[in-house]
């Protein structure tokens, strides 16, 4: 069965990480030490640190005591923060354009995000560190959940009140990408529309710097549904002016694909809010290139 | 608008997933394969890497303390040579100075002894 829903769980990104020189031995025959793969976009990329690192251990100057404490990977010179999504750092990151990408797609040619692998005692400032391991993934990303439930509901109850079994499980079928099981227990968490009170929503920035705001975005006003275009027009009048005649200056993009502002906020939430509870919205603006291909 | 929606996921999908089988796809939990004995000889050589590794950077910060050191010293000795050149200077000037005082004190006396010499004539 095709739907949204599982087309936005299921995106993946072709990945190639390489070994930052510092790291590896010099004396060492290959000059670059590179380890492809594929990840899912709805992942945290630091869940996969020991498998990168349980591969590229042989080549490195030190041994590996810890697989996630002081590891971070970086995108030209620029650390990733490991606590979003891996599709919405491609998205934001890149500056993508999916209008710009496919009309530059041949049969032939292939997508790879290139990432350098770093390690330092002190991690950069916007690298969250991690002491305990996937535990702490686990607890952050619940923490994200109580966040999003607390933002959806007016209170953390749902999530709070979730068995232990059913947070495991909940949990699990990330790692597992086992996205039946998944649902089953957001279906716990998420209000019916009329009961929402505001829709958790994340824009993320890579122009002038990168950052990430949260909006107030609510389902509805005035019994009309509030539309992703109003949201993102009164946080950022210069690039979404309100009146239809002035062209937009930038783009929303969610799970890599751009969207529609006239769509309802909580329309895109139910189909492509991403794993930790937050609909992500990447920004991008448009340059001369993008404006020739530019479809409303 | 479900339609448009998939049919850029779909599009989306073609893109990324192109050359895919040649990436692999792994579970988050798969382990490597399992270590063989040149890698157990191979991870104390790193431990001693980066015990030496350690070593280096230590020497290195102790060197760059003594040359500090050094730097210090050098310092120091140029103003005492300074402040010597000053002294001496002074000290020859106040022997002059000394050595005058005593001739004109010794022409004075001579005066005196000539006067007198002659009073008593």
């Amino acid at each position: 069965m095709d739907n949204v829903r599982r087309r936005a769980w299921a995106g993946s990104l072709n990945l190639r990480v390489t070994v930052h020189p510092d790291l590896t031995l010099n004396s060492s025959n290959e000059p670059e030490h590179i380890i492809s793969f594929r990840v899912p976009r709805e992942i945290y990329l630091v869940l996969y640190f020991p498998y990168i690192l349980e591969r590229v251990a042989p080549e490195l100057r030190t041994n590996v005591t810890d697989f996630y404490n002081g590891w971070w990977l970086e995108m030209e010179g620029v650390p990733l923060s490991w606590n979003f999504p891996a599709g919405v750092l491609f998205d934001s990151l890149t500056g993508l354009d999916p209008a710009l990408r496919s009309s530059r797609h041949r049969h032939n040619s292939l997508n790879v995000w290139e990432l350098t692998l770093r390690h330092e005692d002190q991690c950069p400032t916007n690298v969250i560190p991690i002491v305990r391991g996937r535990d702490q993934v686990r607890e952050f990303w619940m923490h994200q959940w109580k966040q999003a439930c607390f933002i959806l509901n007016g209170a953390s109850k749902q999530v709070m009140s979730l068995s232990k079994p059913d947070t495991m499980k909940f949990w699990d079928s990330i790692l597992r990408r086992d996205q039946n099981s998944f649902d089953t227990i957001k279906e716990k968490i998420l209000p019916t529309f009329d009961n929402t009170r505001y829709v958790p929503l994340r824009v993320h920035l890579a122009l002038p710097q990168i950052r990430f705001l949260e909006p107030q975005a609510k389902v509805q006003h005035n019994n009309g549904h509030i539309r992703l275009g109003d949201v993102l027009s009164s946080e950022f009048p210069e690039w979404f002016p309100n009146d239809s005649s002035t062209p937009n200056l930038a783009k929303a993009v969610i799970q890599g694909i751009e969207v529609p502002l006239q769509l309802s906020v909580w329309y895109l939430y139910q189909e492509l809010s991403s794993f930790d509870g937050f609909l992500h919205v990447s920004l991008c603006l448009m340059t001369e290139d993008a404006s020739l291909t530019s479809r409303s | 608008m479900s339609g448009l929606l998939l049919e850029r996921l779909q599009e989306r999908d073609s893109i990324e997933k192109n050359f895919s089988e040649l990436f692999s796809e792994p579970f988050v939990d798969q382990k490597a394969p399992s270590r063989k004995a040149s890698e157990d000889q191979l991870a104390a050589l790193k431990s001693e890497l980066e015990s030496k590794d350690r070593e280096i950077s230590d020497l290195k910060a102790t060197l760059k303390l003594k040359s500090k050191d050094t730097e210090h010293l050098n310092d120091e000795i140029i103003t005492l040579n300074i402040e010597n050149n000053l002294l001496e200077e002074r000290l020859n000037k106040t022997k002059a100075e000394y050595d005058e005082i005593v001739q004109r004190w010794l022409k004075k006396v001579q005066q005196e002894a000539n006067v007198m010499n002659d009073t008593l004539k």
